[in-house]
């Protein structure tokens, strides 16, 4: 426990000894934090709304032609029996005319029109596991093999497209995560490397009092990891500071899109992996620094 | 020691070194610290509880006269304080063996009649003292035994010092 707290002592003093690099360490793994925390961020969100379409969007599936109470009952149970639909409602062709006429111009583009033009429909509402779009696709292709059916609409190819987004979105936080990482690797090891290089007459005569391999070392690794969780709370920070200021607008253009679908931050788990990346930044950094290094 | 230290492998060597207090010629004192931080890089090493470092450390400096420059940093030392500084940090673990190498290289007369007036003492405690100089006036001064190296050679072994 002794040897703990002078391990501790040595390491906060080595990081008080150069504030400038190791200032320049956080400040590196932090940025790199913040572009793959900002990334994971816009996928969250991204995943949000895709949630949301599948509440908020039902799957249509149109009749052929008129069908009474009696036999809609019996395709809605079909309907509920496809695997990945959570509900299904029946809509008649006069509900469906009372909605449209609901609507902003409903009444006006029904001037003029005889009877009742709209068919009568069931509306899908798709479980979670069932919210992408090969899923879709599959429960699409199943009540359309209704032979009552006409016709099913769902937005497949917006929904094809947002998933694609999504997928581009997740591939560029790797990448870039990736590539800032070992950015942020190589400079945390460089900055360690110098602080032992500045450090070398204490650590001699550490070596010479009797220090063991472990106890010369160990304060660096500690400053490593330090310096990567800090870098690691300056991400946290930064995003929190962003997201704050951008939920209000950005929350407008998604309820623009497709409907509400409040903005949500980095989940806790997120976050302390986002905390424990600049940790092993940090340390991985200072470990690989320690390598060449002999004493 | 009992041991062939020439024998020992890497791994062994820092536990040598902690029961074998060291005294440089160019003292090899951190001008960063404080006298007091210096000479408690010894306790430090072996896990010494806090309060009982600072109480080991300020008897040693004590007995060597230093107790007053406890927070001074050993650049605003003579060079007679620095070695006694250098002594202190050796002596603060009750090592049963201290090297001195060449302690009073860098120093003038006075001040090398007075470290090894310390070095003495130490000898005096029960601390085995060995002692490396190229001054054999200086061996001749105190009737302790002196083996004489050339080449790294034994070539003379007194147990009186120098004839």
């Amino acid at each position: 426990m002794q040897l703990l707290g002078v391990l501790v002592r040595t390491a906060l003093r080595g990081l008080q000894a150069s504030p400038g690099t190791t200032a320049a360490t956080v400040l590196t793994i932090g940025i790199a934090l913040f572009v793959v925390g900002f990334f994971a961020l816009l996928a969250v969100n991204m995943r949000g709304l895709l949630e949301r379409v599948g509440e908020e969007i039902p799957v249509s599936a149109y009749f052929a032609s008129a069908v009474d109470e009696e036999s809609a009952l019996g395709w809605v149970r079909q309907a509920e029996s496809i695997e990945g639909v959570d509900a299904v409602v029946f809509v008649s062709s006069a509900a469906a005319l009372e909605r449209f006429r609901g609507s902003a111009a409903g009444e006006e583009l029904l001037e003029g029109v005889e009877g009742n033009p709209l068919p009568a429909s069931l509306e899908v509402s798709l479980g979670k596991e069932a919210r992408d779009p090969g899923a879709v696709d599959r429960i699409a292709r199943e009540l359309e093999a209704f032979e009552a059916i006409d016709d099913v609409r769902y937005g497949g190819e917006w929904l094809e497209g947002y998933n694609r987004a999504l997928q581009v979105v997740r591939a560029a936080s790797w990448g870039l995560g990736t590539v800032l990482g070992l950015a942020a690797l190589l400079i945390a090891s460089n900055t360690i490397r110098l602080g032992i290089y500045a450090r070398e007459d204490e650590l001699e005569i550490l070596a010479l009092v009797g220090a063991s391999r472990t106890f010369i070392r160990s304060p660096f690794l500690l400053e490593g990891l330090v310096q990567g969780m800090l870098g690691g709370v300056l991400a946290l920070s930064l995003l929190g500071i962003g997201f704050l200021a951008f939920r209000v607008p950005l929350g407008g253009g998604f309820e623009l899109l497709i409907g509400s679908a409040p903005p949500r931050f980095l989940g806790v788990g997120a976050s302390m992996a986002l905390l424990g990346g600049g940790a092993a930044l940090g340390g991985i950094g200072a470990a690989t620094a320690l390598v060449g290094w002999r004493k | 020691m009992g041991r062939n230290v020439g024998r020992l492998g890497e791994a062994a060597i820092p536990a040598l070194r902690r029961r074998v207090g060291v005294v440089f010629q160019d003292f090899k004192l951190l001008a960063r610290r404080t006298v007091e931080e210096n000479v408690r890089m010894s306790l430090d090493v072996l896990g010494t509880p806090g309060r009982e470092a600072r109480s080991r450390v300020f008897q040693v400096l004590k007995r060597l006269g230093l107790q007053h420059r406890r927070y001074h940093h050993p650049l605003s030392l003579s060079g007679g304080e620095q070695q006694r500084v250098a002594i202190a940090r050796a002596l603060v673990t009750d090592p049963p063996l201290l090297l001195a190498d060449e302690p009073t290289g860098n120093l003038d007369p006075d001040l090398t009649l007075e470290i090894m007036a310390l070095i003495a003492s130490t000898a005096d405690r029960g601390t085995t003292v060995i002692v490396a100089t190229h001054d054999a006036g200086l061996v001749d001064r105190y009737a302790r035994r002196a083996i004489r190296l050339e080449s790294g050679r034994v070539v003379e072994d007194e147990e009186q010092g120098a004839p």
